[in-house]
């Protein structure tokens, strides 16, 4: 990576461990991750449910309950380290500096408030606003994110507005205090596709206004498609796959993501065969030796089973964790 | 043929009835061919899973008529009623609410076969015989008859509701979004599975979806629905090769790549309309990028494109004309003043 990406990275995830305490044993839903996020920058992560990437973005934003949960490793944000951080420092962290997305709008806003003092108590706690400031901030944030008639919209209570409208009104909540990043876990997963079009268009146009960076959490290779400049694959609580997003979907590397595409229908490969990966992902208390995806695999070889194949750079900005991703590139179906 | 649906609107004060009536499926008229697949695509509430419950008259409809085979079902009860359930199923989407948790997978694909008699009381063994076949068929095998629904994963549950509804030989079988609650993988096992299952029994599908591109994998037709009523409907390889109606190129646009610097694409803001009290002249009237004058007064009728593809929009009639990106960014600004 050159100076030039790192300088402006101001999120590093370092061996990034999420382990839960069950009566089945230690779960390990996230088992050694690490990322960075620059600037501006739209990441994409995606991966069956199972996979980790939802405990990953809860992880960051601290929103783990410990115990059972214990998360270990370092986040490294704006020069303060996330995992060590008191209740009283990430709470101005949440919301101020990162916001989050949730897929359910519905049962993240209050049901008892209406939407414009929602959307206006994120600047009152964050920023040096007063009350009638902090509602003129929301409605021109409201109108930002294309709602026709942003007065009405702020009398109204949750209920009242359709899914795709309250999710618009999370969204605003989450920029409106213009964070450094903001994380949409499966944001538009439960919405119809235009709407989720129309939603995914609004926040690429206003992070890249406002330079905020996005990590996008979603089981649809649409939404990476649409929204993501960079991309990273999980699998069993690891990063199996990271690169750009043109590459991962010209070019995949490791034999997961080329299964991964192989089983989505997509009207890009018209004509096409579905062709399934056989089993199913590992559970998480299960203990892992070697390759994870080693059941499931059409390239394995006896060298898989021996340790876990660690991401290495395939190619310029391309990493991929197998030991044979050539192979797993030049097969297109298995 | 012109089939409506209405339901009781939810009135305002919980002591009286409403007036009001939503108008979930409004006038739509299609056939299936036997054999055929059939997909009906459109957003949520456009009433196209009210449209397959009435097709297998789970629901009566308001007015309209449903022929299976040339006989009139629409208003069938009692022992007829009984008789259409052997031609025509469905499989649900939620494959968690749609099993008895209490009965065991095996009983609860043997139940249709008992209920409509297919096999005597002496032939247990031969009931047994069918279970494990239909088990083998859908990829399951024996030793889930005796498992309860909690034990399977959803692509195995909803392997069960597959079975059950294959159980009687129907010749249709509707599918309202039968993979929309899987996981990836599971979700290219089942749609395989619902192609390998047509072409051994010859069934058609009503396939109900949300989702383009599983419209475009599974069927051989495709109907496309908005706010009650049908806006296109062709043969597959015409409406994905040429979609000629605004709401279906809107569709298109949303799956398969827009970028915010992609000018070409249409990217609709807002809801759909109301069902209540749905907008008059066309329904798609308030989304349209190319909505004029004639749009809001009359309702477009169906204008034919070839042998097989219709659509209804004023573009078609020729009362309208189509908006270039200029002007349609223009009656944007002028709409958000």
């Amino acid at each position: 990576m050159d100076a030039h990406v790192e300088r402006k990275t101001f999120l590093s995830v370092r061996g990034l461990k999420t382990h839960f305490h069950t009566r089945h044993g230690v779960a390990k839903s996230v088992d050694g991750v690490d990322f960075h996020i620059s600037k501006g920058e739209r990441l994409g992560l995606i991966g069956e449910s199972g996979s980790g990437k939802s405990v990953t973005a809860l992880s960051i934003m601290r929103l783990v309950r410990e115990p059972p949960g214990k998360i270990q490793g370092e986040i490294e944000f704006e020069g303060q380290d996330l995992v060590k951080l008191d209740q009283t420092g990430m709470r101005h962290i949440r919301g101020g500096r990162i916001s989050m997305v949730f897929q359910d709008p519905l049962n993240h806003l209050d049901p008892v408030m209406k939407v414009g003092d929602w959307i206006a108590e994120a600047l009152l706690l964050h920023r040096d606003l007063d009350r009638k400031e902090a509602l003129t901030e929301a409605a021109r944030m409201m109108k930002a994110l294309k709602i026709a008639s942003p007065e009405d919209v702020m009398r109204a209570y949750p209920f009242q507005l359709s899914g795709g409208m309250c999710q618009r009104v999370l969204i605003a909540t989450a920029i409106v205090t213009e964070p450094a990043l903001i994380i949409c876990d499966e944001a538009t997963s439960a919405l119809d596709v235009t709407v989720q079009a129309s939603i995914l268009r609004s926040l690429t146009e206003l992070t890249s206004l406002y330079g905020t960076a996005l990590l996008l959490t979603t089981h649809n290779m649409l939404v990476v498609r649409q929204a993501c400049t960079r991309v990273m694959v999980m699998y069993a609580g690891r990063m199996v796959e990271s690169c750009d997003t043109d590459a991962l979907f010209r070019q995949p590397m490791h034999p997961y993501t080329v299964g991964l595409l192989n089983s989505v229908p997509s009207l890009e490969r018209v004509g096409q065969p579905l062709v399934p990966m056989p089993g199913e992902p590992p559970l998480p208390t299960e203990e892992i030796r070697g390759c994870a995806f080693y059941a499931r695999c059409p390239i394995r070889r006896a060298a898989c089973q021996e340790r876990r194949p660690p991401l290495a750079e395939v190619a310029p900005g391309h990493w991929s964790a197998c030991l044979f991703s050539e192979e797993a590139r030049s097969k297109d179906t298995f | 043929m012109s089939l409506k649906k209405e339901f009781p609107a939810r009135s305002r004060n919980p002591f009286v009835r409403s007036d009001r009536t939503v108008k979930a499926v409004d006038g739509v008229s299609f056939t299936v061919k036997p054999g055929e697949v059939v997909a009906v695509v459109g957003e949520s509430g456009c009433g196209k899973s009210t449209l397959g419950r009435l097709v297998i008259r789970l629901l009566e409809p308001s007015s309209g008529a449903v022929r299976v085979d040339e006989e009139d079902v629409t208003h069938v009860s009692g022992g007829e009623l009984a008789a259409l359930r052997s031609k025509a199923q469905i499989v649900f989407q939620d494959p968690f609410g749609s099993l008895n948790p209490r009965m065991t997978v095996g009983d609860a694909i043997a139940y249709p076969m008992k209920v409509n008699g297919v096999f005597k009381r002496n032939e247990g063994k031969a009931l047994q015989a069918r279970v494990i076949e239909l088990l083998e068929k859908v990829g399951l095998n024996a030793a889930h008859a005796r498992r309860l629904p909690h034990e399977l994963s959803g692509g195995q549950r909803q392997r069960v509701g597959i079975a059950r509804a294959i159980a009687l030989a129907p010749r249709l079988v509707v599918l309202d979004e039968p993979v929309a609650a899987l996981d990836l993988s599971a979700q290219a096992r089942v749609l395989n599975l619902f192609k390998d299952l047509q072409r051994e029994l010859g069934m058609a599908y009503l396939f109900i979806t949300h989702d383009l591109s599983v419209a475009e994998y599974m069927a051989d037709r495709i109907v496309v629905m908005y706010a009650g009523k049908i806006m296109e409907i062709g043969d597959r390889a015409s409406v994905f090769g040429s979609p000629r109606h605004p709401y279906t190129e809107a569709l298109f646009s949303a799956a398969v790549l827009v970028t915010a610097g992609d000018r070409e694409a249409t990217v609709l803001d807002g809801d759909p309309p109301s069902t209540i009290t749905p907008p008059s002249g066309c329904r798609f009237n308030t989304r349209c990028p190319h909505a004029g004058a004639p749009c809001f007064v009359e309702e477009p009728g169906f204008v034919k494109l070839g042998a097989k593809h219709e659509a209804a929009c004023h573009l078609l009639t020729g009362k309208l004309n189509r908006r270039t990106e200029a002007e349609r960014t223009e009656a944007a600004a002028i709409v958000a003043s």
